[in-house]
Parts: structure tokens; C-alpha cells; sequence
């Protein structure tokens, strides 16, 4: 152990005196992991975000979601106690051991709020039990501290739609709806809390309780739109669906597994009698976006794949001619009774000082790179919200991705250094002093 | 004597039957002839609206539109003639399913009887034959007067679902005419009051000669008091004559405006 401690140490002083010549390969190898690190973070923030922002809004990595054709319009979100009662029971059945369930009432056609005279026409107006959602509540951003203890008649209204509706906490405003069979119908509301969500899905939305919803559209009391389930982990969230799929289709008309938007498209248009439900999975949802995000990672690693090629064909020129001019170093140490074990040691703690000291400083250049832009609006960019948290881009350092970015840097200074760090100790000592190429 | 007889007798017997006759048919009946004297069977119509929003604090907005009917087969078509930005835009009812036609994109897209006209305070239903008999009964009525004119005024409720307002008053002048309704929602709400003033009588069939909707919820604070947005149809140059079948048809929409 002392030997390794004193080679270990004779490595750094190497390091430290050789450090001009090591000095493009650190750099290249801090700029290399940064911009990586940077990338791959803001991009795993970015999908994180959106993720959040969909199960928030769909609520739940599994979604049943009923489709009922008795309505004066194509279809409804609509499903009534029979649908329910199979779904909660096929969940049971099929073993999918939800954390959380959650029923839903979604209206989507066109609600508006009034205020003064203003009117809001809402995109999503959620129908939610409060009590039962504490989970989602306590997760959104709102304007002032809110009392979650909610009732039947409060309302929570998005940022831009309170705004642009110039109402406050604490104020009453109308909401108009059409009830399933295409009637208007009001109800009056007290504004509860302004949730900062100026994202796709919660730009211009507001939440009722579910019970209120109902009513407004005629439902029976305890029916719903959609029941989610929430896992701990989003692994193996499709093997769940199609468990559920099993044995929910054994009970009540469902439709089939759709896989995207289009696949469920064309499945919505086709006719059908009654309520149909549907299983999805936020990815069908977010595959549009999913795909551009991994386009983005693709990218990403392909860039960083050409930037190791380079270092690493660089930097092994440069460690060969450092290990030559080295050599009858490295011969002299022979001499004085060193093995050939200890002298590839003494050069790969070289190289490990180098890695660590290139992932050290790399990560603090993506946090200073992050940082700058997490001062950046996007504002000029529709849409963008979706990707931000409180309306700023931050990174997310996910444990896989950061892994497999740092094995990249080892992976490159390994093959730089084992060949030409074998050959150069296992070289006969004439050879290493008379400075014969390694 | 005779005088004390026809102020006791003869007069109270005049006024029941007066009475009587003003109330010879039921509410009910009363709606039936509101929708037979604003119904043109047997005839097609058509005229020019001019539709004019105020939005308080906004200004006026103009709308020109062509108006052909033909009830008998329960059909309408609409073609937008003002602004030059809509110009071409057309509607087409056929049976239940109501098209739009935009000129820009060159498709049809159906929409809904309930929706708001061009933005406007009017809805799509608006536009189509009065059918307050078919689509509400009368569960209240009384004599008002509205103005210058005696009404009845009827609290109505829908028997159907298919009515953008599920309650309704209506003002029913002696003639038939209806003069003013309020439009509630389901819960009670008052969304819009609408009011015709005055019709046009054309060979005995009657065309309201302006409709002024006003909206309950929307509007601003001018001034601190609150103005309701409100929206004018008036109507020029109806007509009863015949009109081509052709001009019921998606094809009359595509090519109205080449």
C-alpha cells in the first residue's frame, strides 16, 4: 500500500512537471466534457420538464380515458361508474400496483371565463379532486401562497388567463360551458389561486373542482374523463399498459393500443356506439416531442464522438512524444530498481489525474455555460415555455447520462494511454536510453 | 237605469270576452304563430344583413353578408360580402350539419348551429327559421308592457336538447311579432338580451327590419359604469322570389366569389 501511495504521488509530481506538455490534452478534454455535460443536461431538464408538465396535465403515467358518443357532438371525455368501477378493478387484476389514481373531468370545447366584461375563452378546463390531488398541487407554482383546502366552488386560474382577465385572488368570475348535449350553462366561481404555468399545456386552463364540472355538464356526479395512474418510476410503464389492456378489454369495450398521435387519430374516427376507453401512456402524447429530443441527443453525441476522435488522435500524438522524450526517464528509473508495473502505474495515475482534473473543470464550465443560460428569456420562441422550470432553463444531471459521459472521457484516455504506456515499460533498457522510438 | 245596467253588466261581460279573445289561444299556440309569421314555406328568401359590432372601447366592426333561405327544406346559405379580409367565406346548412367554407384554405369544416357568428353577439342559430314552438314549452306568462307595445311575455324552458339556450323570455307583442327575448343558460345565468323593433310585412309574411343583440357578460368599464357589447343586424332588400337551386349547394360557395 505504501508502494502504491508512493507511485501514486511520484505520478502527480510528474503530472505537475510535464504539465505543459499535458496542457492541450486537458483542455481539449474540459471543453469536450462541458460542452457534453451542458448539452445532455439542459436536453435531459428539457424532457424532464416537459414530462412533469404532461403527467401534470394527463395526470398519470397511464391514462384511461373514456370516449362517449351519447353527446350532440362526435364524442365526449365521458366515462360513468361501470367504466370506472372495471378500470380501478382491472388495475387490481392485473397487478400494476398504481402509487396514485386519479379521476379526472376534462372539457375542452371551448369554455370562457368573465370578468368586469373581459371574457377568456379556456383551451383545458380539468374537473379534479382536490383532496385526492394534494400531490399535483403541492408541485405547481403559484403567484401568492395558497390554502389547498378547496371547494366546489373555487377555481384555479393559469397566470396568462388570470392576467389577461385582470382578476385576482379572492375575485368571482363566471364560467360558461356547453353541457354534454351542447347547452350553455354558467357557473359562478371564486378565483382560489393563479398558477404560474405558461406552458403548451397550461396556457389558457383553469381547475374546478370535479363534482362542479360534472354538474355543468351534465354527468352524473361521480362519472369522469379519464382515470390516471402514477408509479414511482416511468420504467416498464408500457409492460403495465398492455397488462392493464389485458384484462380491461375482457371487461368493457376498449379501444386498441395506440402508439402516437396519428395511430390514435385514426382510431378516434372510427364510429363507435357508447363509451370506448382508451389506455395511454405519456410518451404517445409527447412523441413528437420525445423524438426531437433525442434527435437533440443524437446530435449531441455524435458532436462529442468527433471530438473525442480528434482529441483522442491528438492527444495520442502528443502522449507518444511526451513518453519519447521521456524515455531515458523512464530507462534511469529502470535502473534504479523500478519494475515495469510501477512505471505503467506512475503513468496512468498520470492519466487518471488528467480525467479527473478534465471532469472537475468540464463540470464547472457546463455549470457557468447553464448558468448563462438560465439568464436567457425564450420568449421570442412559441411554445418554448414547455421546456423551462419557473420560466428558466436549468440542467438536470441525471445519474445515467452523466455515467456514460464520463466513461467517454476514461474510454478516450485509456486507449490513448494503454498501447503506447505497454510498450513504452516493456521496451529493453539499451533500447529506452539509447532514445530509440517507443 | 240603462246606464247603471251596461256599467254592471254589459261592460264586465265586454271586458271578459276581451279579455278572452286576447287569450283565445294559449301561450303555446301563441309560439306556433310567432314561427309561422316569421317562416317562409312554400317561398325562398333572401336579403342583405349588415352586421355591426360595438365592442366598447374598441370601436364599430362591419359585416356584409347575403342571406338565401329556403325553410321548406330547412336549408340556408350564407356568403360573406364585408369585410375584403372574410370576403368569400360562406355557410351552408343541410339538414342538421352546418358547413363553413373558407376561401383561403378551400374546405369545408363543419360547425355548430351554437356558435358565434363571425365573432359576433349573433349566434349560427340565428339565422335559421324561428322554431321557439318545436324547441321550448311555455311554463309561465303574463301581460307586459314593452314600449309601445302590449306583450306577453313567456318564461320558456327547452324540451329539446339541441338549443344553444336551455332558457329562455320572450316578449310577444298582440300581433305575433316577437319584439325582445333574454337568453339564459342552464343554471339561470342571463347571456344575452336581443330585441326587433320593427319588421317588414311583405305580402303577409313579416322580416324583422333590425335585430340589436347585447350581450350580458361581455363588455368594459367606460367611464365607470359598464357598457355591454352589443351587436346590430339590419335588414336590407328582402325578397321572396325564387332562388336558384344551385345556390344550396357547396359548389355555389367554392365559386361565389371567382
Amino acid at each position: 500500500m505504501e508502494k502504491f501511495f508512493a507511485v501514486f504521488k511520484l505520478g502527480l509530481k510528474y503530472l505537475y512537471r510535464y504539465r505543459r506538455r499535458y496542457g492541450f490534452l486537458v483542455a481539449a478534454l474540459i471543453f469536450g466534457f462541458a460542452v457534453v455535460t451542458f448539452i445532455t443536461s439542459i436536453k435531459d431538464s428539457m424532457y424532464d420538464n416537459v414530462y412533469y408538465s404532461a403527467q401534470s396535465h394527463y395526470a398519470g403515467d397511464i391514462v384511461a380515458m373514456g370516449y362517449d358518443t351519447n353527446t350532440s357532438k362526435s364524442y365526449t371525455y365521458h366515462m360513468g361508474q361501470n367504466e370506472i368501477s372495471a378500470i380501478i378493478n382491472a388495475a387490481d387484476r392485473a397487478g400494476i400496483n398504481p402509487k396514485y389514481s386519479v379521476l379526472r373531468t376534462i372539457y375542452n370545447s371551448d369554455p370562457s371565463v368573465y370578468f368586469n366584461g373581459n371574457a377568456i375563452q379556456l383551451i383545458y378546463l380539468i374537473g379534479c379532486d382536490w383532496d385526492k390531488e394534494t400531490y399535483l398541487l403541492s408541485k405547481m407554482n403559484f403567484e401568492e401562497p395558497v390554502n389547498l383546502t378547496l371547494g366546489n366552488e373555487d377555481i384555479i386560474l393559469s397566470a396568462p388567463v388570470a392576467h389577461q382577465l385582470g382578476v385576482k385572488t379572492g375575485d368571482n368570475i363566471i364560467l360558461e360551458v356547453k353541457t354534454r348535449w351542447g347547452q350553455k350553462n354558467t357557473g359562478a366561481f371564486i378565483v382560489s389561486a393563479i398558477v404560474k404555468d405558461t406552458s403548451i399545456f397550461g396556457y389558457y386552463k383553469a381547475y374546478i373542482s370535479r363534482l362542479s364540472l360534472n354538474r355543468l355538464l351534465e354527468f352524473d356526479d361521480g362519472d369522469c374523463s379519464s382515470v390516471g395512474f402514477f408509479f414511482n418510476t416511468n420504467n416498464a410503464i408500457e409492460q403495465k399498459r398492455r397488462q392493464l389492456q389485458n384484462v380491461l378489454s375482457e371487461m368493457i369495450q376498449t379501444g386498441p393500443l395506440v402508439y402516437n398521435r396519428d395511430q390514435l387519430a385514426l382510431e378516434r374516427d372510427r364510429p363507435w356506439e357508447g363509451v370506448r376507453v382508451f389506455l395511454y401512456t405519456l410518451p404517445i402524447y409527447l412523441l413528437e416531442i420525445s423524438e426531437l429530443l433525442d434527435a437533440m441527443n443524437i446530435l449531441t453525441y455524435l458532436l462529442y464522438v468527433m471530438m473525442l476522435i480528434i482529441i483522442l488522435v491528438s492527444a495520442s500524438v502528443t502522449y507518444r512524444l511526451i513518453l519519447h522524450e521521456r524515455a531515458k526517464e523512464l530507462g534511469t528509473m529502470r535502473i534504479i530498481g523500478f519494475y515495469g508495473s510501477d512505471l505503467r502505474l506512475v503513468l496512468w495515475t498520470e492519466v487518471f489525474i488528467i480525467g479527473i482534473i478534465s471532469l472537475i473543470a468540464g463540470f464547472l464550465l457546463a455549470q457557468i455555460l447553464s448558468w448563462a443560460v438560465s439568464l436567457m428569456s425564450f420568449s421570442w420562441f412559441p411554445g418554448f415555455e414547455i421546456f423551462m422550470k419557473d420560466g428558466k432553463l436549468l440542467p438536470l444531471y441525471l445519474p445515467k447520462t452523466m455515467f456514460v459521459n464520463i466513461i467517454l472521457v476514461f474510454f478516450v484516455l485509456f486507449v490513448m494511454a494503454l498501447l503506447p504506456s505497454i510498450r513504452a515499460t516493456r521496451k529493453s533498457l539499451p533500447g529506452l536510453l539509447s532514445g530509440e522510438p517507443l | 237605469m240603462i246606464t247603471k245596467k251596461i256599467k254592471y253588466q254589459v261592460l264586465p261581460i265586454l271586458f271578459f270576452f276581451t279579455a278572452v279573445s286576447l287569450h283565445a289561444i294559449s301561450d303555446q299556440e301563441l309560439l306556433v304563430k310567432v314561427d309561422s309569421l316569421v317562416s317562409y314555406y312554400g317561398v325562398d328568401f333572401s336579403a342583405e344583413y349588415t352586421i355591426v359590432q360595438e365592442k366598447p372601447g374598441q370601436g364599430l366592426s362591419k359585416t356584409v353578408v347575403g342571406v338565401f333561405r329556403r325553410d321548406s327544406s330547412e336549408t340556408y346559405v350564407i356568403v360573406v360580402m364585408e369585410p375584403l379580409i372574410s370576403k368569400g367565406q360562406g355557410y351552408l346548412k343541410q339538414g342538421k350539419t352546418l358547413w363553413f367554407y373558407d376561401p383561403e384554405s378551400r374546405y369545408f369544416n363543419t360547425t355548430s348551429n351554437t356558435d358565434r357568428f363571425q365573432n359576433t353577439n349573433a349566434r349560427n342559430s340565428d339565422f335559421t327559421r324561428s322554431t321557439l314552438s318545436e324547441d321550448y314549452k311555455v311554463t309561465a306568462g303574463e301581460d307586459v308592457t314593452l314600449g309601445r307595445f302590449k306583450c306577453r311575455l313567456l318564461t320558456l324552458e327547452a324540451v329539446t336538447k339541441d338549443v344553444t339556450y336551455p332558457k329562455m323570455k320572450a316578449w310577444i307583442s298582440e300581433d305575433g311579432l316577437l319584439r325582445k327575448t333574454e337568453d339564459y343558460s342552464l343554471s339561470g345565468q342571463l347571456l344575452r338580451t336581443s330585441a326587433i323593433p320593427d319588421y317588414y310585412s311583405i305580402s303577409g309574411r313579416y322580416v324583422p327590419k333590425q335585430i340589436l343583440f347585447v350581450d350580458a357578460l361581455q363588455g368594459a368599464v367606460i367611464n365607470g359604469k359598464f357598457v355591454n357589447e352589443k351587436t346590430q343586424i339590419s335588414i336590407s332588400r328582402p325578397s321572396f322570389n325564387k332562388v336558384a337551386d344551385s345556390v344550396f349547394s357547396k359548389t355555389f360557395l367554392e365559386t361565389v366569389n371567382k
